[in-house]
């Protein structure tokens, strides 16, 4: 795909206009994949905007998004393509109730388009429109073998699949990959992509984004609200809180009707926050003390 | 701007970079230069820095060092001097910057000598050490394979510390992929009809499917204070046996702290990996924070270690100074996380042993197994064991506190 991009102002401006708030040097990874036509791949805690980006971007570049949730046991035929069984065996037996079974091209009928199951890995390489966004959703959740598999797709953008031939793709789609690293993704498949690190942003970079995402919020409290979640991410939690939940929790604030944090109302909604139950016990614990406030 | 100057630059940047272990092959390489052309030197500064740290990182800890190295780059181009000598000391910078974080914190000994095995000499209070013939290296004398380790003599340990515990019982789990079997109890369709074209049309035989079995991953947290002293060894010693033979195990050793080994024990030499596993340990043979401990596991690396249905091991004597009730909230945390939780405990092997340690019996509701681990066999054994463990079943679930036996 050809880079729209003049420069990177303009992807951040491109970003920006879709409330995406970035750092600059996002702006550059995503610059150079699209300008590169590299794969890029993004790790950071969750919830801090990695698939968020793939998103953005596609509607950035007025694009279809592609999206295919990785899993342990994900496999070629739920990734890539499978051919319709069932649909297929009932063509053959209608065929054969209509005595046609013998005639000539059935069988290029019974393996044709029509009987082929696109996934999304085979739609972003033959896609009826422009190239989609292909966004490869937590890749550390698959296992080792489709890794391979997905290092071989990356490379050349072709499938082969026997009874039709191999298809290559027109122009090469962008590709996020995101991973939440519960494990460390093989170096090879990382060694093909643009590597970005997304880290929890800091306190004017996440007012912006409250400020943007939640405009209905008072300036002051989404202030204090930036300040809580900061100093909450300092604390020793099991799961500390990401943007995304910095952003439900403004949204509950601001359905409630509230006009700035009180430890009440911290303490009814601290579930948009913080989700394991040790965690809000520990939390708990320090307002007891009076020093979490 | 002079481009090959700029390019010389950045190749002798690349070249540094090899030398702070990143793999920049040419592919690389010409990416590298292909993303410096399409930043171009027009926008902000550190653009370049970023399109260069975005093509050549693959960690987030390459991009800190990048990050450094970079630093360095432009303090050595902005100010003068001989370049060859110059470009060296910048190496060695970094590479020292490198070497402060990968550095090992320094060991503590203060444990009793007979922890210092390895120099070949027995200390003197053993004047009667039996000699031993090792022919083989490595065929375990099965009387020591049941002797407590704490009363092993100094070339009694020595000889097994060359043991390659020949663990014979893979554990399994069920993996989410399939694979085509006989037996299988679910009907494979798309294989079905592929045989079914081959037959002509008419179906032969319905193939079935089952899951495919993987091998479970173990996570085992070694108690390394004091009171263990004469058995950390040995565990670990048997826990680096069982990696060497292929098994998914990850190592943590405890004590005050929590440091992860699995990646030092993964030198080829037993010998070497053992030493610089037990140099990562802060205070090995130094006191126990159990609900530390299992605290800092539990948070930075549970969600990691404990994926795919991990059974997790502990090894330790449970005596510990800290508080019961802490220790009975990780213990809780660490049961909902994994898929096992097996207590191995030396002080089982002594007749009339009770769990009455503090911390062992806090620990007790939530294990699903309680065994010994004082003698090699009984290592071997538990790893038996825990292959055909029940994971919904804790035998000790209704443990009020007191000692019955």
């Amino acid at each position: 795909m050809r880079n729209p991009f003049p420069d990177i102002g303009a992807v951040e401006r491109a970003l920006a206009a879709q409330d995406y708030v970035a750092e600059r040097a996002l702006a550059v990874s995503v610059y150079l994949a699209l300008e590169l036509e590299q794969p890029l791949f993004l790790e950071g805690e969750a919830g801090v905007g990695k698939t968020e980006i793939a998103k953005v971007l596609a509607a950035a570049l007025g694009r279809p998004l592609l999206r295919l949730q990785c899993y342990e046991g994900l496999d070629r035929n739920s990734a890539l393509y499978e051919w319709n069984f069932p649909r297929q065996m009932m063509r053959i037996r209608l065929l054969e109730a209509a005595g046609r079974a013998g005639e000539e091209g059935v069988e290029d009928d019974l393996f044709g388009p029509t009987y082929l199951i696109r996934r999304p890995l085979l739609e972003a390489i033959d896609p009826p429109g422009p190239a989609p966004v292909l966004l490869i959703d937590e890749v550390d959740r698959c296992d080792e073998e489709f890794e391979a598999f997905l290092l071989e797709l990356l490379a050349d953008f072709q499938v082969t699949i026997p009874e039709i031939g191999t298809i290559r793709a027109r122009e090469k789609p962008p590709v996020v990959l995101t991973s939440n690293r519960t494990r460390e993704v093989h170096d090879a498949l990382k060694r093909r992509c643009l590597y970005y690190w997304i880290d929890y942003p800091s306190f004017e970079k996440e007012y912006e984004i409250v400020r943007r995402k939640v405009p209905g919020l008072a300036p002051a409290l989404a202030e204090q609200v930036c300040r809580f979640v900061q100093e909450l991410r300092q604390q020793p939690l099991f799961k500390a809180p990401g943007v995304a939940e910095t952003i439900v929790w403004a949204r509950a604030l601001q359905a409630l009707g509230e006009t700035s944090l009180r430890p009440e109302v911290i303490e009814q909604t601290i579930g948009c926050l913080v989700k394991y139950r040790d965690d809000v016990e520990w939390m708990r614990r320090q307002a007891a003390a009076g020093g979490g406030r | 701007m002079d481009e090959g100057a700029v390019v010389a630059n950045v190749l002798a940047f690349i070249r540094g970079l090899r030398h702070l272990g990143f793999s920049a092959g040419p592919d690389r390489v010409a990416l590298a230069l292909r993303a410096l052309r399409a930043v171009g030197f027009r926008g902000w500064p550190d653009d370049v820095r970023d399109a260069l740290r975005t093509v050549l990182a693959s960690t987030r800890d390459q991009e800190a060092l990048f990050d450094t190295a970079w630093e360095q780059f432009a303090l050595l181009l902005s100010g003068s001097g001989s370049h060859p000598l110059a470009g060296q000391t910048l190496l060695a910078h970094v590479a020292r910057l490198r070497f402060a974080r990968r550095r090992p914190p320094q060991v503590i000994w203060a444990g009793a000598a007979s922890g210092d095995a390895g120099d070949g000499k027995p200390p003197e209070a053993d004047k009667q050490v039996p000699l031993v013939v090792t022919g083989g290296g490595a065929s375990p004398n099965p009387a020591l394979r049941h002797k407590d380790f704490a009363a092993l003599t100094e070339a009694e340990r020595q000889e097994m510390e060359r043991w390659t515990a020949a663990a014979r019982w893979p554990l399994w789990r069920r993996s989410r992929r399939w694979r085509r079997h006989r037996a299988g109890t679910v009907w494979d369709v798309p294989a079905t009809l592929r045989r079914q074209l081959a037959s002509g049309g008419e179906i032969v035989r319905l193939e079935r499917r089952r899951r495919r079995l993987a091998l479970r991953p173990v996570v085992m947290l070694c108690d390394v204070s004091g009171s263990m002293e004469p058995y950390s060894r040995m565990v670990l010693r048997f826990a680096k046996s069982l990696i060497r033979s292929g098994w998914p195990l990850d190592v943590y050793a405890f004590s005050t702290s929590l440091v992860r080994l699995t990646p030092a024990l993964r030198d080829d030499y037993a010998d070497r990996a053992l030493e610089h596993a037990i140099g990562l340990i802060p205070d090995f043979a130094g006191g126990t924070r159990v609900a530390d401990c299992l605290g800092t596991f539990n948070r930075r690396w549970a969600r990691i270690a404990l994926r795919r249905r991990a059974a997790a091991v502990i090894v330790s004597d449970g005596l510990d100074a800290g508080d019961p009730d802490a220790a009975a909230a990780e213990m809780a945390r660490l049961a909902r996380l994994a898929w096992a939780v097996v207590w191995l405990n030396p002080g089982l092997g002594r007749p009339g042993y009770e769990p009455t340690a503090r911390g062992m019996a806090a620990a007790l509701p939530y294990l699903n197994g309680f065994w010994p681990a004082h003698t090699w066999a009984s290592l071997e054994e538990a790893w038996e064991r825990l292959a055909r463990i029940d994971p919904l079943l804790r035998p000790y679930a209704s443990w009020a506190g007191s000692p019955t036996g």
